[in-house]
């Protein structure tokens, strides 16, 4: 490879720093999003369950109310069957009771016209009974009187003397008085006649009379019937029509209960659809929660090598930079090759190097854990004294989430992370501030690198418990001297 | 969330461009372990999240799909629901009708049925009157 001019390389490795900072910043902000759209996909999945749930109650509700309104007109339907039935078999029987009671009536009303007949038949014999009987009394009195006087001429006729004493000749006078009682005795049998028709004329008017009455009767109590049975025919004429109407709003209710049970079924298919399909959506929101968690930790493993790669990038361009700056007075420094890159790898750094005086250089910097020495005067829970495990456990799982954020900037000083616990209403020591200054405070993780070998001045059992959770990386504060570098 | 994957994978493709671009500048010991050790893996966990990221679009999509058709799916329900509560008011209304009108038959039939008897006695009644009374 040909030279490089120093200056142009430190503007490359800048420019490429530049671009690392970019795509950290968008691949921040598209997790973010990413995470925010999957959160809000979650939810409306929960909401579609709830609301799912909520249609598929009504539908169940829905069913029980046609169920039990079918039942109920189902046994209206019964009833107004029977109702039509009865009512006409009711009206066919008061119709012949009519016709019936007619029939009787129409019977009496002859016979009572037969009846008066006969008593007008009666009354006139009764007349002429009685006409008749005058007629031989008068007859009688007539001949009574005729035989008075033929008596009486016969009595003078037989009393008479002549002057010479003589009787007159009285059988004239005799047979006047024979004609005359003859006539009188036929007078008394015409009267004894007369009144035997009278009284048989009398006794039959009697009987006609008793008939005639008794006809009235009948003829009233037949004609109450008939009053009784028009009325009872009316009544169940209004029965009948009253048990159609009935029938057929009975069957009205049948055909719109039909219309509900259909509609009920149609319900509860679309509610079952309904249930269907938003378990598919969940299905689908939760493979999307897989994927997005393969994308989230690629995201924060590509951050991390970012983050190592930018403070690396740093260091080399420092040292371009120093390539062409007079020797510190310090002392040491970094050798330089002709490449003046001749560092090996061993970390990234947020903060820029510092150089002292006895020639150590103290860096922030991240190191992967497996790199970092095993403190071995650690063997579980029971030695940590100072912070619980369980403490110290929660404080470096927090402390990944907030590693982004810090190397990207804008976390990267403690204030940001006082002002995240204000807001999220966090106590410092339970908040991030706190975890911050643990980290890149004073109490930072201290290690110390010396002709190759780490030690761990402070921080083993966060280290111990670092390795024990699988951590790949964790912010330490390196303190090397520039020979350590040549290992 | 589209827009946002779209512009992430432009800015991945900007950065890999650029890499490229600056390999002629940059291509001693140190670039190469670099790449090696921090870079290429970076560009293998910027796929693999862009993958990710393409899954769950993809997934969220079908997923909004689903959501879709289950709101429709419940707004027919809904509908279906408040013809169903037409339909049982319409034959609630029917059954209180018809109820009036059988009560209405219950009475009328009744009366009518209370007569036959009194009818019936009054025919014999009618019939028994001119018993042993003579006729002409």
């Amino acid at each position: 490879m040909g030279e490089v001019n120093p200056r142009l390389l430190a503007v490359i490795l800048e420019d490429l720093q530049q671009e690392l900072t970019r795509w950290a910043t968008v691949a921040s902000d598209t997790m973010a999003t990413a995470g925010y759209t999957q959160r809000h996909a979650e939810e409306q999945v929960d909401q579609a369950h709830r609301h799912a749930a909520i249609v598929n109650d009504k539908a169940v509700n829905d069913r029980d109310a046609v169920e039990n309104l079918r039942g109920q007109v189902e046994v209206l339907f019964s009833k107004c069957v029977e109702a039509k039935q009865l009512s006409h078999k009711t009206l066919a029987e008061t119709t012949t009771a009519l016709q019936k009671a007619q029939k009787t009536l129409s019977l009496w009303q002859t016979e009572l016209e037969y009846a008066l007949a006969w008593l007008a038949r009666a009354e006139e014999r009764v007349r002429r009974a009685e006409i008749e009987l005058a007629a031989a009394e008068a007859e009688l009195r007539r001949a009574e009187s005729e035989l008075s006087r033929a008596e009486s001429a016969y009595r003078n006729c037989v009393n008479y003397r002549d002057d010479k004493g003589r009787r007159k000749d009285c059988s004239s006078e005799a047979s006047r008085v024979r004609r005359a009682q003859e006539a009188v005795h036929d007078a008394v049998l015409r009267v004894k006649a007369a009144q035997l028709e009278l009284a048989a004329a009398k006794a039959e008017r009697e009987r006609a009379r008793a008939r005639v009455k008794c006809c009235q009767t009948a003829v009233g109590i037949a004609t109450k019937a008939v009053e009784f049975a028009q009325e009872a025919k009316e009544r169940a004429t209004m029965a009948v029509n009253a048990s159609e109407r009935s029938l057929e709003t009975a069957q009205a209710a049948q055909r719109f209960m039909n219309q509900a049970v259909q509609k009920v079924t149609e319900e509860e298919e679309e509610a079952d659809q309904m249930l269907k399909d938003v378990q598919l959506a969940a299905n689908f929101t939760s493979e999307g929660q897989h994927h997005f968690r393969n994308a989230e930790r690629s995201e924060e493993s590509a951050q991390r090598l970012r983050i190592i790669t930018r403070t690396e990038l740093d260091n080399r361009i420092g040292l371009l930079y120093q390539l062409n700056k007079p020797d510190l007075s310090v002392g040491g420094g970094f050798s330089s090759s002709s490449s003046g890159i001749g560092v090996r790898a061993t970390g990234g750094l947020v903060t820029t190097p510092t150089v002292s005086k006895s020639g150590w250089i103290t860096k922030d910097t991240i190191m992967s854990v497996d790199d970092l020495p095993n403190p071995e005067d650690i063997t579980g829970a029971d030695d940590f004294q100072k912070v619980p495990m369980e403490q110290m456990q929660a404080g470096l799982l927090r402390l990944q989430e907030m590693q982004s954020a810090i190397e990207s900037g804008e976390g990267s000083n403690g204030d940001y992370w006082s002002n995240r616990d204000t807001a999220e209403g966090l106590e410092y020591e339970n908040g991030y501030r706190r975890i911050y200054d643990a980290f890149y405070g004073n109490d930072a993780i201290h290690i110390t690198k010396n002709q190759g070998v780490y030690d761990i001045t402070n921080g083993r059992h966060r280290i111990w418990l670092a390795k024990r959770m699988g951590l790949k990386f964790l912010p330490v504060r390196l303190v090397e001297r520039s020979e350590s570098r040549d290992s | 969330m589209e827009d946002e994957i779209w512009y992430m994978k432009q800015q991945s493709r900007v950065l890999q461009e650029f890499r490229r671009d600056i390999q002629g500048f940059w291509d001693d010991e140190a670039a190469r372990e670099m790449n090696v050790r921090y870079l290429n893996p970076h560009e293998d966990d910027d796929k693999q999240m862009i993958t990710g990221l393409d899954g769950q679009q993809n997934a969220l999509q079908e997923a909004q799909i689903k959501l879709a058709s289950a709101s429709e799916h419940a707004l027919r329900a809904e509908k279906l629901s408040v013809e169903v509560l037409e339909q049982l008011e319409l034959a609630e209304q029917d059954v209180s009708i018809a109820y009036q009108f059988y009560e209405q038959y219950q009475n009328y039939h009744s009366h009518a049925r209370s007569f036959l008897p009194e009818i019936e006695k009054l025919i014999t009644e009618a019939n028994s009157v001119c018993r042993g009374v003579a006729k002409e």
